[in-house]
Order: C-alpha cells, then sequence, then structure tokens
C-alpha cells in the first residue's frame, strides 16, 4: 500500500474543508465549519494501475489573524492551494502560502483550486489573473465543492504529479 | 611462436609437430634443437603450469581444495551482510519440506525435547486459566457486584463478560499505530481483539497534527525552543502513550491506567527493534508501507493487558474455596457412591434371599426408570416376596416392582406344603417327604386316614403315602379298651368265673368294632390271648390249663360270630402274671386271659406274595 500525505491550504473560507468532504465522501455540506487546526481524512485513489491511500491534512485557513502553521507541511508529499473566484485577495494569501512552502519546505508538487466555480459570474478573480498563474508553472483547476465540479479531477491531478515528480 | 604450437604432455618432453616432408629434415633438427632448448629453460614452470591445470581441470582436486576454504568463505561472508543467507534461505527451505517430506520421523525427534515442555507448559497455562476463569465466573455470578453488572449489561445492551472486563480491567492496550515521523503516515497498526477502531489512517494523522498542534504551542506559549516531545495524551478513559524515535513514533492506545513500565519494558524495544530492522526502509520511505508489515510482531508485543484479580496464570493459587468446594463434591460422590453401593448390597441380597426360597425362581431382576424390579416364577406355597422384602431387607419396597407368575415347584418344602394344605393334617399327625414318599406319623381320626390314603396319591410330587408309622384314634382306643380287659376262671378250671359274662359282652363288641374299623384304614388287627394261672400246683399242668382257658376264650368268640382267623392263643402258666400275687384276690386276678392287640399294616401281607413270586 502507498500512502501519501497531502495538504490543503488556502485562505480563510475558501471553502477546503467543502473539498474534503466533496471528496472523501462526495457529499457538500454547506454550512460552514470554521476549522481549527487540522482535520485529517482519507482518500483511496488509482493512479495507473497502483492504489494509493491519499491522506489529505485539512490545515487551518490562513487570515490576517491567524497563520497557516507550516510545520503541518512536514512530510507532505504535495498540496492544493485552494483559492475563493469570488474573492480576489485570496488569490494573493495563496501566492504568498505557495511562496512560504517553497521557503521552508521546499518545492512540492501541487494544484491551485479556484473554489466557488458554480458562482462564476461572481468571480473576482479573472482569466487573466489565471492565465497569469499558469504562466508561472501552476496547474490551475476550477472546481466547485458544491456541484462536485472538479473536485475529482484536482485530487487526481496532484496524485499524478506527485509520481511524476 | 604461433607457428610451432605446443602440445603440453605432464612429465613429458614437448614434442613438436611431425615434419611435413623429409626434405626438410634440416629444419626439423633445428626445431629440436630449439625443443630442447625450451625445454632446458622452462622446465620447471612447464611442471608448474600442468600441475595448475590439473588442478583446475580435475573436479575432485577442486572439491577437494575447496572443502578445505569452504567454512571460511562462509563465515567470511556472512560478516559482510546478509546476501548468503538470503540466497541459501529457498535452498534450506525446500531441503527441509523435502526432508519431512521423505520421512518426518528425524525432523520429529529432533524437535520433540522442545515441543514436549512446550506443550506441557501450554496445557499447565490452559488449565490454570480454566480455574482462573471458573473462579472470576463464581466470584461475578454469585456477588451482589455480579447482580450490579448482570443488570448493566441488561441496561446498556453489551454482554454481560464484557462487563465484566470492563469493572475488572486495570489497562489494557487497546491499539498500536506505528506513525512515520514527519509525515504522520501510518506504516502499521495493530488493535486488540474486540477493540472497534476508526480509520487508523486518519488516526494517525490526527494524533500527529495533534502532537504538531501542541508543540507549537507550548512554542508559542512557553517559548521552548527545542524540539519538545509529548509523551501522554489523556482522553478520559483512555490514554495515548507516544514513544518517539529518530524516525517513526509508536502511538500506544491504553484503556485505564497502566504502569509506567510498559514504556520500558514493552514499547521502547519494539520501536527500537523496527528501527534497527527497518533503518533502510524508514530512511527512504516514500509512501510504500509494504516493508514494515514485518513489524506487526513487535507492534503485537505491546498489545499488553491486565485485569483486576487475575495473576499470571503460572503464579495463580487455586483459592481455598475452590478446594473446599472440590472437597464437598468429593464427600458427595463418596456419600452417594457408598449409598448406592450399600443399596445394591442389599437388593443381591435379597435376590439372592429369593433364589435360596423354595417354590420361587427368578428370570430377570434389574433396574429401570431408577426403579428395581424382579420378575420370576412363584408357587402360590412359597414364601411371598414382598413379605421378604419388607422383613429380611432393608429395601423400600416402594422402589421394587415385582411381577411373579404362578407355577407348581417340586421343591420337597413346597411339596410338603402342598401335601400339608392338601391333606390338611390334624394335630398329632406329621407329614414328612423323602425322596417323594410322603410319610405320615402320628395319631390321627380314623376318617382322615382313609381320605389321606386317597387324596395324597393326587398331590404333585408325591409318589406314595406311606401311613405305616400313623395309628388311627378310634383303633387305638379300642385296643388300648382291649388290652385292658382279663376274663377271670374258677379255680382250676376252663370255667368262666361268675359274673364275667357282662365284661364278656363289651369284649366281644370291642372286638368286633376293631375288626370292622381297621380294614378302612388299611389296617389288620391281630389279636393275641393269652392264658394265665396263679402260681399254685404244678408248672406242668397249670401250663395246660393256661393254653386251654385261652383257646376255650377263642372259642367263645367263634361262638359269638368272630373270625378267628385273626388270633392267636398262648399259655403262660404262672410265669406272666397280671398282677403280682401276694394274696388269695391276686391269686384270682391272675386265673385269667389277656389280650394284645397289633394293628398291622393291611398291606404288608399283599405285597409278601408278589416278593416271594419272584
Amino acid at each position: 500500500m502507498i500512502r501519501k500525505k497531502i495538504c490543503l491550504l488556502g485562505a480563510f473560507a475558501v471553502g477546503k474543508t467543502s473539498l474534503v468532504a466533496r471528496f472523501v465522501k462526495s457529499l457538500y455540506s454547506d454550512q460552514y465549519i470554521t476549522t481549527v487546526g487540522v482535520k485529517v481524512d482519507k482518500k483511496t485513489v488509482k493512479v495507473g494501475d497502483r492504489e494509493i491511500a491519499l491522506i489529505v491534512w485539512d490545515v487551518a485557513g490562513e487570515d490576517e489573524f491567524q497563520k497557516v502553521q507550516m510545520s503541518y507541511l512536514s512530510g507532505a508529499s504535495g498540496y492544493l492551494l485552494v483559492a475563493d473566484g469570488t474573492r480576489g485577495n485570496t488569490l494573493e494569501t495563496a501566492r504568498m502560502l505557495e511562496q512560504r512552502v517553497t521557503e521552508t519546505i521546499g518545492a512540492l508538487p501541487f494544484i491551485f483550486i479556484i473554489n466557488k466555480s458554480d458562482l462564476a459570474p461572481e468571480w473576482e478573480i479573472d482569466d487573466q489573473a489565471l492565465a497569469e498563474c499558469e504562466s508561472q508553472g501552476w496547474t490551475v483547476v476550477k472546481a466547485s465543492a458544491k456541484t462536485g465540479e472538479g473536485v475529482e479531477a484536482a485530487f487526481a491531478q496532484l496524485a499524478e504529479k506527485m509520481f511524476r515528480k | 611462436m604461433s607457428d610451432s604450437p605446443l602440445r603440453i604432455v605432464p612429465n613429458q618432453p614437448i614434442k613438436l609437430d611431425q615434419p611435413e616432408d623429409s626434405a626438410s629434415t634440416e629444419a626439423a633438427t633445428k626445431q629440436g634443437e630449439m625443443a630442447e632448448l625450451r625445454r632446458l629453460l622452462v622446465e620447471p614452470e612447464q611442471i608448474q603450469i600442468n600441475n595448475l591445470l590439473e588442478r583446475l581441470n580435475n573436479p575432485r582436486v577442486r572439491a577437494r581444495e575447496m572443502s578445505r576454504n569452504l567454512t571460511e568463505a562462509v563465515r567470511l561472508r556472512s560478516s559482510q551482510d546478509d546476501s548468503l543467507t538470503e540466497a541459501l534461505a529457498p535452498t534450506i527451505v525446500t531441503a527441509f519440506q523435502s526432508s519431512v517430506k521423505k520421512d518426518p520421523r528425524p525432523v520429529a525427534e529432533a524437535i520433540s525435547p522442545l515441543m514436549g515442555p512446550a506443550i506441557r507448559r501450554a496445557i499447565a497455562a490452559a488449565l490454570s486459566a480454566m480455574i482462573q476463569t471458573f473462579d472470576q465466573a463464581l466470584k461475578h455470578s454469585l456477588s451482589w457486584q455480579g447482580v450490579k453488572w448482570r443488570f448493566e449489561a441488561l441496561r446498556t445492551g453489551k454482554s454481560f463478560a464484557e462487563v465484566v472486563l470492563l469493572h475488572t480491567l486495570v489497562y489494557r492496550v487497546e491499539q498500536v499505530f506505528l506513525i512515520h515521523k514527519t509525515s504522520g503516515v501510518l506504516l502499521e497498526h495493530v488493535a486488540a481483539s474486540s477493540v472497534t477502531t476508526q480509520d487508523a489512517d486518519i488516526v494517525s494523522g490526527m494524533l500527529t497534527a495533534i502532537q504538531e498542534a501542541m508543540r507549537s504551542f507550548a512554542r508559542d506559549s512557553f517559548g521552548s525552543t527545542h524540539e519538545e516531545h509529548i509523551d501522554t495524551m489523556d482522553l478520559g478513559d483512555r490514554e495515548v502513550w507516544f514513544e518517539t524515535g529518530p524516525q517513526a513514533v509508536l502511538a500506544v492506545v491504553i484503556r485505564g491506567k497502566a504502569a509506567e513500565s510498559l514504556r520500558g519494558e514493552f514499547f521502547a524495544p519494539a520501536l527500537e527493534a523496527i528501527h534497527y530492522e527497518q533503518r533502510e526502509s524508514l530512511a527512504a520511505f516514500d509512501g510504500d508501507t509494504t516493508p514494515f508489515e514485518l513489524s506487526r510482531p513487535h507492534l503485537e508485543s505491546c498489545l499488553q493487558s491486565q485485569y483486576e484479580g487475575r495473576t499470571d496464570p503460572a503464579r495463580f493459587k487455586v483459592p481455598l474455596y475452590i478446594w473446599l468446594l472440590l472437597a464437598l463434591l468429593l464427600a458427595a460422590l463418596a456419600t452417594w457412591a457408598f449409598f448406592a453401593w450399600r443399596e445394591n448390597r442389599r437388593w443381591s441380597d435379597y435376590l439372592n434371599r429369593l433364589r435360596a426360597q423354595p417354590g420361587i425362581v427368578i428370570t430377570e431382576a434389574g433396574s429401570r426408570d431408577g426403579k428395581r424390579f424382579v420378575a420370576g416364577l412363584r408357587d402360590p406355597l412359597a414364601a411371598d416376596p414382598r413379605a421378604v422384602l419388607r422383613e429380611q431387607t432393608r429395601l423400600d419396597p416402594a422402589g421394587v416392582d415385582s411381577q411373579w407368575k404362578p407355577y407348581q415347584a417340586f421343591d420337597p418344602e413346597i411339596v410338603e406344603k402342598r401335601a400339608s394344605s392338601m391333606l390338611d393334617p390334624p394335630p398329632g399327625v406329621e407329614l414328612k417327604l423323602n425322596d417323594g414318599v410322603l410319610a405320615a406319623s402320628g395319631t390321627a381320626p380314623h376318617q382322615w386316614m382313609v381320605d389321606a390314603q386317597r387324596l395324597a396319591r393326587a398331590i404333585p410330587g408325591v409318589a406314595r403315602f406311606d401311613d405305616s408309622n400313623l395309628t388311627g384314634e378310634e383303633s387305638e382306643s379300642l385296643r388300648r379298651q382291649i388290652e385292658q380287659q382279663a376274663v377271670r376262671f374258677v379255680v382250676g378250671t376252663t370255667w368262666i368265673a361268675p359274673g364275667q359274662s357282662e365284661p364278656l359282652n363289651a369284649l366281644t363288641a370291642q372286638i368286633q368294632k376293631l375288626a370292622a374299623l381297621a380294614p378302612a384304614a388299611g389296617r389288620v388287627a391281630k389279636i393275641e390271648i393269652t392264658g394265665h394261672t396263679d402260681a399254685e400246683g404244678d408248672e406242668a399242668a397249670n401250663q395246660r390249663l393256661s393254653e386251654d382257658r385261652a383257646s376255650r376264650i377263642l372259642a367263645l368268640f367263634k361262638l359269638r360270630g368272630i373270625a378267628p382267623d385273626n388270633f392267636s392263643t398262648r399259655g403262660a402258666a404262672s410265669k406272666e402274671p397280671v398282677h403280682p400275687e401276694t394274696s388269695a384276690a391276686d391269686k384270682a386276678i391272675n386265673r385269667s386271659v389277656s389280650f394284645k392287640v397289633s394293628l398291622l399294616d393291611a398291606r404288608q401281607p399283599a405285597a409278601k406274595p408278589k416278593e416271594s413270586s419272584r
């Protein structure tokens, strides 16, 4: 059995816990639960013909009062960087987090998820900004924890990336 | 030298190839010289080469040489790494398997000294554990506490055993997680039986996250600088103990309160062993947890537990009350056995008594439905088995079923009884059976004698009736009366004295009556008439006179119509005086005749002619 630790990072209330809930149990809860510290979940995915257990660490979101504990990332094989399409500043937080990870842990495979694709018309993050990210080598996935769009794909891409490494 | 190939022959001079024709003889000579020169120069080396070739090409020599170095080679290689062991392992396993398949005995014999004590220890431990469990069960089911726990089990829906375990639990290691230190990824996990576990991967991650959170809390709040390990996490009725190694962490979930010594005794050694055995896998860990399956035994060694009142089976002492219980049980058993034995003895004694009883034949005896039974044949005249049971044994009559079928027995005692019941002998008559002959003796009424003669022949078991020793009451009284009579005579004559006619008439009547009675009872009355005289006068004359007097009376009887056949007469003169002669009156008494009556068996004379006719 292959077991890989991955982390979810992102600004406060971007929907990380909902994404995990969607990914792990395929159900969505509208009720936002403020994650205190860390919540760990598990999901088995297939990469090629290999089964991999992804141990998903859902790390508390970053805001002006609370910084993401980088120590939670130790030993992780990759991470999902999450931003909220409807809140432009969450993209900034994501950039900052990515930088901090690279500084403290080193370059890890990651996928950048722009959540809340079901609310696309209200998005503050435009395609230009996303293209900018992609030009830096980021893999960007638009997803919605509510509809399930892009969720499985994001996790699968991360798994693939971790193995290509 | 390539144009003159050499053939190397050990211990022989070197030869050159044959020249092609005679014209080249000179060249050949030259070459011969060369060869000679070469031989002179390199012969010692040549011999060495030959020896080397011999060593290389001869497998036997090679084997001999290798055998000299093999042990050292193996030792050397084993000290370098484990590859030799790995290479040999499959061969050894196959060899072992094939050896066992061929003949398991040598292997069995080799390991039996090890297996025997191990099995004995295991059995002893199992027995001891069984007694312990029994003790616990007794303690827990009989006490007030036990009742409470039973109620709790009923209320909570848990099994009683579970409730008992929970209450008597001192501690129990429920789960052991082997966690990769940096990533928190679960490497291996074991749980005690019947412990419900959550997803171990998630728990492992959460435990790591919590540790991390605590560490950062410690850093932020108390300014600790170096990496602090968390040793224990208290979760109410459970504790999580962490044992931290360089690359892996052991998280042990314990229910209850365990002694700190567990750490040094089990957890730390297990983690150290894992670190040593898995050093390469741990150093290169990248998500593949397969190698750590080999660490399961180490984790399982941490699954310790202790229950209240439970001690090491080896040190467990059988409590006194179990001994008492056992002794009580034995005593009860012994008592039961004694009573059963006594009852059996009484029963067989009863059966023997019945068998000894004439007229009882036992055909079947035994036990059925908790009751004893006896069945057989019984002559109605035999002893009553119930009476024997009641009076001669101490068995409970209610516990015995009897079934008797009537039959006629031929035991002498029964035949005697049967005769007695059928003939109903009067008092004074004794019946005795001897070899089928029923003998009656004593005195009986005449009519009874007549009936007995007839009936006796019809009694089963009686071949003959012998009444020769039996006397009829009436005949006997007549005999006595007749024998008391005396007819007196006038002195010196055969004239009957005056006044004698009355007694003579009575006598006649008695004799006639006796003669009539006797034949019916199978008797014949023989009467001897003896004449007497007084002592006066000539004895020869007296003799004559006495004979005449007897004949005179017989003639008189004849005259009165009595058949003379059964009479005999004789004279006794004065030799058998009827009365001692001391006076004239005595003399008168002695001038008389007296009578002697013999009642003889009438059948005897009838039998005699038969015997004589033979």
